[in-house]
C-alpha cells in the first residue's frame, strides 16, 4: 500500500476516531460495573447509548438521566436536569418559590402533586407535601436521576401523582476511590466537593461532602410587590420594592452509604445556612431575612439474597427528620396595615396600625418521619415475579411561632402603632399550625406475568389507611409487547392519589386560608399508550399519548369577606403526547431531544389550566470534536402558557440557550468544564401568586468553571 | 452561447449542490449504520462486563486461599480491552485479576496453580472444559444452549436484551450460592444434560 496514497486529512480521521472509541469505551464501561442486574437486563443493545431502566418500573413510561449526561449538560442544581425531560417544567411554587416541577400540565401552588425519594425513600415531607422549603440538593452526589411521568401509588402510595423523582446517589462502585473538585462562577457562586470509596472490613463505604454558596442573580428585580400595593392605597414608602429577588443561599450537604452482602446503610445531611426568602414570606421583598433549615435521613435495608431459593424478603427502615427555622419580616419596616379586630390583616373591618420596626415572625417547624417496610418476591412459578409488601409510616410535625402581628398578639386593635416586639406563640391556640401526626398502614400485592415470549402484563394495587382521612386503593396494569425487533408497544392504566398535607387540614389563624379537616386526597385515573421505536441501530425513539382525569381537587375557595378554606373543589381533565429521539450521528455527534404537547383543562369551566406550558422542546446536541472533549450547546423553549381572565401580568414564551464545554480525564486524573447558561440573557417569568403584581423572574446569564481530580 | 449562460450555470451548479448532498446524506446514513454497529458491539460486552462484575456480588464462593479474584476468559476474547478497568475493583476483598487463556489446554494447565472463580467461555469453544471437579468455579458461557448444557450462566439475547440463563441445578452441584437478585431478573433453567 502506497503510504502517500493516505492523506493527511484522512490519516487524521483515522487517527482520531480511534481514539474516541476507545475513550468512550474506557469512560463508559466503568457505569456498566456500576449498574444492577436488572438494569443490565433492561439495556437495549440497538441502540448507540442505552440508559438503564430498574426492572419494574419499565411497565410506566420513564425517564432516567445518568451523571454523565447531567455534566455533558452543565448542570449544578436539580431543576436544570428535570427541566431536559419530556413533560415536565421547573416552575416556582408560591410562597417559598421553590422549583414547582409541572408534569403534564398537572401544577399545584406547593408541588405537593409529585413524589419525590432519595434512593427510593420517600423525602417530601407532609407539611406541606412537598420537600423542605429551600432544599436545594448538589448534584455532583447524584449517580443518576429517575422520572417517572404518570401516577404511581399503586407502588409509591400518596402524592405520587403526577409523577415521581427518585435521586440516585453515587455508591462505592461509582466513585471507585477519590474525587475532588471546585466550581466558581458569577453571582460570588463558589462550590467544592470531595468524594471518597473504600472497602472497610468488609463493607463498600462512599462518602461525599458538598459545599455551595451563591448570592443569587441580582437582576431577578420586582418592580413592585405586596408592600407596594399598600404603600400606594396608605401613601406610606416602606416597600423594599423595586428591588431583587433575595435568591442566595449557603448549603452544605454530606452523603454515606454502606453495602455488603445482605445490607445497604444510607445516611444523607442537608443544611441550609443563609437561604434568602426570594420574593418574601408574605410577597414583600425582605433583604435580610433567612429560611434555613436542616435535615437527616437514616436509611437500613436488608435482604436474604441467597437464603431462600425461590423468594427474596427484604425489610426497609428509613427515619427522616427535618428542622426549618425562617426568621423574616413579612412587611418592611414604616409598613402601615389595615388590622382587624381580631388582629389579623382586614381589608373589611380595620383601623391602621403602623409598624415601624417592621411586621416580624420568627416561624419553625419539625417533622420527624420514621418508616419500615417488608417485601417478599416469590419467583417460584415459571413467568411470574409475585411482590407482596406491607409498609407503615409516622408522620408528625411540631410548630414554633413568635411574632409581632395577628391574633393573640394584638389584641387591641384601636393602638396606632405595634413595635418590633416579638410575642412567643408556640403551645397557644394562635400558632400557624397546632402540633399534629397520623399514621399510614399499606399493603402493595404486584405480578409481573411474561404471558408469551414478546408479552408482558404487570398488575399491581395498593391499599393505604390514612388515620386521618382513611383508606384509598390504587391498582395500575400494565401490558407491554415487544411488536418486533424494533418497535414495543406499551399500554398502561394507573389510579393515584395525594393525601391532604398538614397544612391544607389544619392551618389557623392565617389571614387569608383556613385549613379543614375533612378533605379528602385528590385522584387521578391516566390511561397512556407508548410507544418505543428504534429504526436504526443509532436512532432511538419514543412517543407516547395519555389521557386523565383528576377529581376532588384541593383549593383554597372563598367561605368570607376576604377568607378562604381548603375544599376538594374542582376537577381536571388533560391530554398530550411527548415524543423523545436520541440519534448517535457518528461517534462525534449526537443530538437529542424531546418535545412535549399537552392540553389540560378545568373539568367544570372547561378554562385551560393557567401557568403551565402547553408546548415544551428541549433539544441538546453533543460535539465529541476530540477524544477527551465534548461541547454540548442545548436550547429549552417554553410556549403557550394562559392566564387567568384577571390577571393582566406579562407571562411570554421564552427560549433559554446554555453551552457547555467539558474535558474528562485529561492527564488520566483532570477534568475541566465552562458553561454559559442562558446565554443570551433570556428574561424568563414564571407565574407568581396574585398577591404579587409581576410575575416571578428566573435568573438571567450566569457562567462558571469547574475543574474536578479523580484518583 | 446557451450553454454559458448564466441561468444554465446557476441550474447546473445547483445539480452539483443536490448531488453533493445527496452523496453527503448516502454517506453520512452509510457511516451512521457502520458507526452504529460499532456501537452495538460494544454495548453487548460492557454489558457482559457488567454482568460479569455484578456475579461477583451477587454469587458467594467458599473461602479460598487465591491472593486476587480472578476472571478467566477462555477463547477468542471478545471484549478486547473494555473490560480492563475491572481490574481496578476488588471482589471479597481481593484485587480482580483477568487471565486470557488461549483454548482448554492452557486452562488444564494454569488451573493447577490457579483458580478461575469465573470462567468465562467465549462463543469460540466449541467443546466447553470439563470443570465438574472444581466445586467453586462460576462458568459462564454465551453459546446458545450453554446453560441447558449444564453451564451455570448463560447470556443470551431476548428482545435485544442480554439476559441471563441460570441452570439451577448445576449450582447445586457447586458450593456456590446465587442471591435471589440475580434469579428474579434471570429465567431458570432446570436440569440440563449435566451427565
Amino acid at each position: 500500500m502506497n503510504i502517500k496514497a493516505i492523506n493527511p486529512a484522512t490519516f487524521l480521521m483515522l487517527f482520531c476516531c480511534a481514539y474516541t472509541k476507545a475513550a468512550l469505551a474506557d469512560a463508559e464501561v466503568e457505569d456498566y460495573f456500576a449498574m444492577s442486574p436488572a438494569e443490565l437486563a433492561n439495556i437495549p443493545v440497538t441502540i448507540a447509548t442505552g440508559t438503564p431502566r430498574p426492572m419494574f418500573q419499565s411497565a410506566a413510561i420513564t425517564s432516567v438521566i445518568t451523571a454523565d449526561q447531567i455534566k455533558s449538560m452543565g448542570a449544578t442544581e436539580l431543576h436544570e436536569v428535570l427541566e431536559t425531560v419530556p413533560g415536565v417544567h421547573a416552575s416556582l411554587t408560591e410562597g417559598g418559590n421553590d422549583y414547582n416541577y409541572t408534569i403534564r400540565g398537572i401544577k399545584n401552588t406547593a408541588n405537593s402533586q409529585v413524589l419525590i425519594l432519595l434512593n427510593g425513600t420517600r423525602i417530601t415531607t407532609p407539611f406541606i407535601g412537598t420537600l423542605m422549603t429551600g432544599t436545594e440538593m448538589p448534584i455532583e452526589a447524584i449517580q443518576r436521576v429517575e422520572v417517572i411521568r404518570g401516577p404511581g401509588s399503586a407502588l409509591y402510595g400518596a402524592d405520587a401523582f403526577a409523577g415521581v423523582i427518585n435521586i440516585i446517589t453515587k455508591k462505592a462502585g461509582d466513585i471507585n476511590g477519590t474525587r475532588a473538585g471546585v466550581r466558581a462562577g458569577n453571582w460570588d457562586t463558589q462550590s467544592t466537593w470531595g468524594q471518597h470509596s473504600a472497602e472497610l472490613a468488609g463493607w463498600n463505604v462512599a462518602t461525599s461532602l458538598q459545599y455551595q454558596h451563591t448570592q443569587g442573580d441580582g437582576g431577578r428585580i420586582m418592580n413592585a410587590d405586596a408592600q407596594t400595593a399598600f404603600d400606594n392605597a396608605l401613601g406610606t414608602n416602606a416597600s423594599h420594592a423595586p428591588g431583587a429577588l433575595n435568591s442566595r443561599y449557603e448549603t452544605l450537604n454530606g452523603h454515606l452509604n454502606l453495602q455488603r452482602k445482605h445490607w445497604d446503610i444510607g445516611f444523607w445531611g442537608f443544611n441550609s445556612m443563609d437561604a434568602g426568602t426570594r420574593a418574601g414570606v408574605a410577597n414583600a421583598l425582605d433583604p435580610k431575612g433567612v429560611a434555613n433549615g436542616e435535615q437527616y435521613l437514616s436509611d437500613v435495608r436488608f435482604s436474604t439474597e441467597d437464603w431462600l431459593e425461590d423468594w427474596e424478603l427484604t425489610a426497609h427502615a428509613s427515619y427522616l427528620h427535618t428542622d426549618f427555622l425562617a426568621q423574616f419580616q413579612a412587611f418592611p419596616n414604616n409598613a402601615k396595615l389595615p388590622i382587624g379586630p381580631n388582629g389579623n390583616i382586614n381589608l373589611s373591618n380595620f383601623s391602621l396600625i403602623s409598624f415601624p420596626d417592621g411586621v416580624n415572625a420568627n416561624v419553625g417547624r419539625s417533622e420527624n418521619i420514621p418508616s419500615m417496610e417488608l417485601t417478599s418476591i416469590y419467583h417460584g412459578l415459571d413467568r411470574h415475579v409475585f411482590r407482596l409488601n406491607t409498609g407503615f409510616r409516622y408522620e408528625e410535625i411540631s410548630t414554633t411561632e413568635s411574632k409581632n402581628i395577628g391574633t393573640g398578639v394584638i389584641t387591641d386593635n384601636t393602638q396606632t402603632v405595634v413595635n418590633g416586639q416579638l410575642t412567643n406563640l408556640t403551645g397557644t391556640p394562635f400558632v400557624y399550625l397546632a402540633d399534629t401526626n397520623r399514621s399510614i398502614w399499606s399493603l402493595v400485592a404486584q405480578d409481573e406475568w411474561q404471558i408469551a415470549k414478546n408479552w408482558q402484563l404487570t398488575s399491581g394495587v395498593r391499599y393505604d389507611n390514612y388515620s386521618d382521612f382513611g383508606g384509598t386503593l390504587n391498582p395500575r396494569l400494565a401490558l407491554v409487547w415487544d411488536i418486533n425487533e424494533q418497535l414495543t408497544g406499551k399500554l398502561l392504566y394507573g389510579r393515584a392519589f395525594r393525601a391532604p398535607n398538614f397544612s391544607e387540614q389544619g392551618t389557623q389563624n392565617n389571614p387569608v386560608v383556613l385549613g379543614n379537616k375533612h378533605l379528602k386526597p385528590e385522584t387521578i385515573n391516566t390511561t397512556e399508550l407508548a410507544f418505543d421505536y428504534r429504526p436504526l441501530l443509532s436512532l432511538h425513539t419514543t412517543l407516547n399519548v395519555y389521557y386523565y382525569e383528576i377529581n376532588n381537587l384541593i383549593s383554597a375557595v372563598p367561605v368570607a369577606n376576604g377568607l378562604n378554606q381548603y375544599q376538594n373543589n374542582g376537577n381536571q381533565n388533560g391530554y398530550g403526547s411527548e415524543f423523545e429521539w436520541e440519534w448517535q450521528w457518528n461517534q462525534q455527534w449526537q443530538i437529542k431531544g424531546n418535545y412535549a404537547w399537552q392540553h389540560a383543562t378545568n373539568a367544570d369551566t372547561k378554562q385551560r389550566i393557567t401557568g403551565v406550558p402547553e408546548h415544551h422542546i428541549y433539544v441538546a446536541l453533543g460535539w465529541h470534536f476530540s477524544p477527551q472533549w465534548q461541547l454540548q450547546p442545548q436550547l429549552n423553549w417554553i410556549s403557550g402558557r394562559t392566564r387567568s381572565l384577571n390577571d393582566q401580568r406579562p407571562l411570554d414564551d421564552y427560549e433559554t440557550v446554555d453551552l457547555t464545554l467539558r474535558g474528562k480525564k485529561l492527564f488520566k486524573h483532570l477534568n475541566l468544564a465552562a458553561s454559559l447558561r442562558n446565554a443570551f440573557n433570556e428574561y424568563p417569568l414564571e407565574p407568581a401568586t396574585l398577591q404579587l403584581p409581576q410575575n416571578l423572574p428566573l435568573a438571567g446569564r450566569s457562567f462558571y468553571f469547574e475543574a474536578s481530580i479523580d484518583f | 452561447m446557451h450553454y454559458l449562460s448564466f441561468d444554465y450555470l446557476s441550474r447546473r451548479w445547483g445539480t452539483i449542490i443536490n448531488i453533493i448532498k445527496w452523496l453527503w446524506v448516502v454517506l453520512s446514513l452509510g457511516g451512521l449504520l457502520f458507526s452504529g454497529t460499532l456501537y452495538a458491539g460494544d454495548i453487548e460486552y460492557k454489558i457482559k462486563a457488567g454482568y460479569l462484575y455484578n456475579f461477583t456480588k451477587f454469587v458467594t464462593w467458599p473461602e479460598d486461599t487465591s491472593a486476587t479474584f480472578n476472571i478467566c476468559i477462555l477463547g477468542n476474547d471478545p471484549f478486547g480491552d473494555l473490560i480492563d478497568p475491572i481490574e481496578q475493583r476488588t471482589a471479597f476483598g481481593k484485587p480482580i485479576k483477568l487471565l486470557r487463556l488461549e483454548n482448554n489446554s492452557t486452562l488444564a494447565k494454569i488451573s493447577k496453580s490457579t483458580l478461575c472463580h469465573i470462567l468465562f467461555i467465549s462463543s469460540s469453544i466449541e467443546t466447553p472444559p470439563t470443570v465438574k471437579d472444581a466445586k467453586n468455579v462460576l462458568t459462564v458461557g454465551e453459546s446458545e444452549h450453554f446453560a441447558s448444557n449444564g453451564g451455570m450462566i448463560g447470556f443470551v439475547t431476548e428482545d435485544s436484551r442480554i439476559k441471563l440463563q441460570i441452570n439451577r441445578q448445576a449450582f447445586q452441584l457447586s458450593e456456590l450460592k446465587v442471591s435471589a437478585k440475580l434469579l428474579e431478573v434471570a429465567e431458570i433453567i432446570e436440569g440440563g444434560n449435566h451427565d
